[in-house]
């Protein structure tokens, strides 16, 4: 199957012909070549073209990439099942801000369906869930399979299991540390590895609230800056492409900076990402005790090119907050609105906390971590090392990504954004200054190439040749909120998924995108018995082979026969 | 010691002694006598089996007719029962009592293809501990954190020890184990406990490689109409507001001023109950008790509430259709999107007879008790025994015990093990029982497609 794409506006900076217009060509699902040829001749080559498409000069952009979004598991469950379907999209419809879009009923945590089709909607092909536990991979991967249009990937979290957390406390060796980390990917079909509050979960569970960066867990006498160095250095050694993923010490608290500032110095050069960034930027000082660290923290990004983080932007509305940080999740639960919420303790892994919370533009904190989210994102020099997430849905539905790009893009709309927050957060925001508008050369690469770069999917976020042919296909109008909210094409391995912002009935085979890291796999066998120990059931069990990955969990059945 | 397929556990009883566990009698006898079935009825009679497999295959898919059914009701006939019902129907239901991932992903979208309404229907404590988790806050913990962390178990309740014997052995001895923890136990007869001890203890002892059953440190006997009042008490004691101390002080048990004072020292406390214990309105105030209980020790140390039921550890059908639909517990589809019809709460289950139009129930395990009377119901189930006296074999298809499919997997979504071979080892051909019976996945799937590919949907 052939099918080119003509005069097709290139937005890729990967791509040499970044901003011309040419034909792209499509076969078997990749790009494989570029029409460096004007128009007229590329006449000719539609000859043996199945399908031409004429684009008229649209934009043409790869498919979108999250890398931060919490769309499946038993704690997105738990949000489905706090706040029913349809529960969030009442409450957000009389948000005054009015910042999020109407694009989606119900929410903020759609069904799996609803999930990939309002992403592909955005122009957005692949997502990863940043918080899978071992013990609930299955769930994880059966509910990620059941999202369609999406390829999709996971990375298991670690950092607060009695078993590693003891052998770190016994002082062991770096292939001992491996062993556990990489069997950990390689059993859940992970992708990454994201560290949750180091520690700071398993210490909850022995009775302290908090634990900062260089304090000892009562049990096992280690600190999260050791957590941290042992683990960032064992997923370079392992071979996983992407860096150390964590969610800082502190999540939510004043002064939190100085924890995010301190994680990522325990990295000690290592390359390292940290996560939802802005939950982890507050000062200690200015109105209410809270101000924004925003500075710092891109300070400290633009001097460390080890260093990357997505920013976990909010949005003001109704959401749900999820999340493996019990003890941060135990605090939360005070702000809970509608006041319900669970907070668990899960196998000796980590935590579950749900706390449903609402953003509101009139309340100080709300609007201060506003502020601080598009700060990060406008201070950060670097567009490879910064990534655009609301955290979904901790921080707002994806589906607000048009609006957010609005505001990166648009200076005098976002002034005039801050016209309607709290007046003090308003004040005394950088916003005030900051005139830099993200370029859509610089959005193709925080929210395509980078995605793809960091996570190491060297064939997706680009147009170029050889790669996946996912792509979006967005029309020039006077609001970038309009622009990014509804692609006239978006295709799927060269395949319609959405044409002029229908959902198109074709089914494609998804892809579970996951790592092979490279560990002694005898010696795990034989740390089993401290695993064993503590689940009580055998350890391999927790392993999914691929045969189970991919025909099991993937049996799916064909939806929207309706 | 082997892992137990049904509860996730590691587990020193074989098929031999499943006695001890009567979850596990439940589930695991129907899944090895339907196989039995199968392979005896093939090893005792080639010829036949081979006759009944080619009639089979030549029916439907390579699917045989059920042991034990008349002819006349061999699977096209049935499939052609339903699918003219379900062509017919203007308000079609699918209740599901329990099924594994793979059955609600093809009951869901049964129910979209035709318009219907689908139902998981929740034992009554597990609806009770349900509607308390989803209408305040609530801190859980997990059998492992048990194990692990907890320094007071307190079980309420006789069903746990009776239900689950290999509980206490496997998850309260490690805790136990050099008094870094202390079990106490409140049950509302003392001849319960003895009694559920005991059954235990004797079904363990015929396994000599089993664990040791530990025994309570501590142990009351609380009437069950004083539970609400005593777990009341205790929750105003915690409270610590010493007039209303000293007012409630003379109404408490003495163990109930035990309890108080060991909640007060303790550290990490984790309630265990059996939900199907707690099914009244009463039971439900006493969850919310329970609740108040563990937020109010939080504030200055950990307390977990663990309700176990029949599905703990797994990825439940209630887990699938949320994630699916967004909707929880029931259903329905319009056309275009899925919602909550909560008006059907406000209905006893006997009078969803009256709103829908044709019922098809799938019952692979019996977790709703008693069942509700649906005289114009069509069943499958995995085991006739488990279907009510009064429903007539006709109305009736036999299934494949849940999750055994064609491969052999036991497909459950267990968040332990999913397969009965090995992870990495693709299924051998000798364990695709082509002689076996159809799933309900693999039925509803294809009473989909027949009703698809007659091109009967939508006309209603």
């Amino acid at each position: 199957m052939r099918t080119e794409l003509q005069n097709a506006r290139l937005v890729d900076p990967l791509h040499e012909q970044n901003g011309q217009l040419v034909t792209l060509v499509i076969e078997d699902g990749r790009f494989v070549a570029d029409s460096r040829q004007p128009q007229s001749q590329s006449q000719s080559q539609s000859q043996s073209a199945d399908r031409c498409i004429d684009l008229q000069g649209s934009w043409v952009m790869a498919g979108g990439i999250d890398i931060h979004t919490h769309i499946g598991g038993g704690k997105v469950n738990l949000a489905r099942m706090l706040m029913p379907h349809g529960e969030g999209g009442k409450a957000r419809a009389t948000s005054r801000a009015g910042t999020q879009p109407d694009a989606a009923r119900g929410g903020p945590v759609w069904p799996t369906v609803q999930t990939g089709q309002l992403y592909n909607q955005m122009g957005y092909t692949a997502c990863f869930e940043p918080a899978m536990l071992l013990s609930g991979a299955r769930h994880t991967h059966l509910e990620l399979a059941d999202t369609p249009g999406l390829d999709c990937g996971a990375y298991v979290v670690l950092g607060n299991e009695d078993w590693l957390l003891q052998a770190l406390a016994e002082g062991a060796e770096d292939p001992v540390i491996d062993a556990i980390v990489g069997w950990s990917v390689a059993a859940s079909r992970a992708l990454a590895v994201k560290v949750v509050n180091a520690g700071g979960i398993s210490a909850f569970k022995f009775g302290q609230r908090e634990l900062a960066v260089d304090e000892p867990h009562a049990r096992w006498g280690i600190t999260p800056r050791q957590v941290i160095a042992r683990l960032a250095a064992s997923v370079k050694r392992i071979g996983l492409a992407h860096p150390l993923h964590v969610h800082a010490s502190n999540l939510g608290m004043p002064g939190n900076v100085q924890a995010a500032l301190a994680t990522l110095d325990a990295a000690e050069g290592q390359r390292i990402h940290l996560t939802h960034a802005q939950f982890n930027a507050y000062t200690a000082t200015g109105a209410f005790g809270m101000g924004s660290g925003a500075e710092q923290l891109a300070r400290y990004v633009n001097q460390h090119p080890n260093v990357s983080l997505d920013v976990g932007q909010i949005v003001f509305g109704q959401t749900v907050t999820i999340s493996a940080d019990t003890a941060a999740q135990y605090r939360n639960r005070r702000h809970a609105q509608p006041r319900r919420w669970v907070v668990g303790d899960v196998e000796c892994q980590a935590g579950c906390g749900v706390v449903p919370m609402r953003y509101e533009d009139k309340q100080y904190v709300a609007s201060l971590q506003w502020t601080i989210g598009l700060e990060l994102m406008l201070l950060i020099e670097d567009p490879w090392r910064v990534f655009l997430t609301t955290d979904h849905p901790n921080g707002g539905p994806f589906t607000s990504y048009p609006h957010l790009l609005r505001l990166l893009m648009d200076c005098s709309f976002r002034r005039s954004m801050l016209e309607e927050i709290h007046p003090q957060a308003a004040a005394n925001s950088l916003l005030r200054e900051l005139t830099r508008e993200y370029t859509l050369d610089e959005v193709a690469i925080i929210t395509r190439a980078a995605p793809a770069r960091i996570l190491g999917l060297h064939d997706r976020g680009t147009l170029t040749p050889g790669a996946i042919a996912d792509l979006a296909v967005y029309s020039p109008s006077d609001c970038w909120e309009t622009t990014f909210k509804s692609p006239s094409l978006v295709m799927k391995q060269g395949t319609e998924v959405v044409r002029d912002g229908v959902l198109q009935s074709h089914r494609l085979d998804c892809q579970t995108i996951f790592a092979e890291p490279q560990y002694d796999y005898h010696l795990m066998s034989r740390l089993s018995d401290s695993v064993e120990q503590r689940l009580h059931m055998p350890w391999n069990s927790l392993e999914i082979g691929l045969h189970e990955l991919q025909q099991v969990m993937r049996a799916t059945v064909p939806r929207g026969d309706g | 010691m082997r892992h137990c397929c049904l509860c996730g556990l590691l587990c020193s009883l074989d098929r031999a002694a499943t006695s001890a566990c009567p979850r596990r009698r439940q589930w695991l006898e129907h899944a090895v006598l339907h196989t039995a079935a199968q392979v005896d009825s093939q090893v005792d009679s080639q010829v036949a089996a081979t006759a009944a497999q080619q009639a089979s295959q030549a029916e439907v898919g390579g699917w045989r007719t059920s042991v034990g059914l008349p002819a006349a009701s061999g699977l096209t006939a049935r499939i052609e029962t339903l699918a003219a019902q379900l062509q017919v129907s203007r308000q079609p239901l699918i209740w599901i009592d329990a099924a594994d991932v793979h059955t609600l992903r093809c009951a869901v979208a049964l129910a979209q293809a035709v318009r219907g309404t689908i139902h998981v229907g929740l034992s009554t404590g597990a609806a009770a501990s349900h509607r308390v988790l989803t209408s305040q806050g609530w801190l859980g913990s997990s059998l492992a954190e048990v194990a692990s962390h907890a320094d007071l178990i307190i079980s309420l309740g006789g069903g746990l020890q009776a239900e689950a014997p290999l509980l206490a052995p496997r998850f309260f001895a490690p805790a136990l184990n050099g008094d870094r923890a202390q079990w106490w136990h409140i049950d509302s007869h003392a001849a319960n406990s003895q009694a559920a001890n005991s059954q235990a203890a004797n079904s363990l002892a015929a396994d000599s490689s089993s664990d040791l059953q530990p025994s309570p440190t501590w142990t009351a006997v609380w009437p069950r109409a004083e539970w609400y009042a005593q777990l009341t008490l205790v929750m105003l004691g915690l409270q610590d507001d010493s007039v209303r101390a000293d007012a409630v002080a003379g109404q408490m048990h003495e163990s109930t001023r035990a309890l108080l004072g060991k909640l007060r020292s303790a550290k990490n406390t984790v309630w265990l109950w059996d939900v199907d214990e707690f099914r009244d309105a009463i039971d439900e105030l006493c969850i919310q008790r329970l609740l108040g209980i563990s937020r109010l020790l939080s504030q200055t140390a950990r307390c977990g509430l663990l309700g176990l039921d029949a599905q703990v550890g797994r990825v439940t059908a209630m887990e699938t259709l949320l994630w699916l639909t967004g909707c929880s517990g029931t259903a329905q589809f319009d056309g275009q999107r899925w919602s909550q019809p909560h008006a059907l709460s406000e209905l006893a289950l006997e009078d969803w007879s009256g709103v829908f139009d044709s019922i098809l129930v799938v019952r692979s395990l019996p977790s709703v008790y008693p069942l509700p009377s649906l005289p114009e119901a069509q069943f499958l189930v995995t085991e006739p025994s488990l279907l009510p006296d009064h429903v007539s074999y006709e109305k009736v298809t036999t299934v494949a015990s849940v999750g055994v499919d064609r491969a052999g997997h036991v497909m459950r979504g267990d968040r332990a093990t999913l397969l009965y071979c090995p992870a990495d080892t693709a299924p051998s051909p000798s364990t695709t029982m082509t002689s076996r019976l159809p799933t309900a996945g693999e039925l509803l799937q294809h009473l989909r497609q027949r009703l698809q590919a007659g091109g009967v949907l939508h006309a209603h």
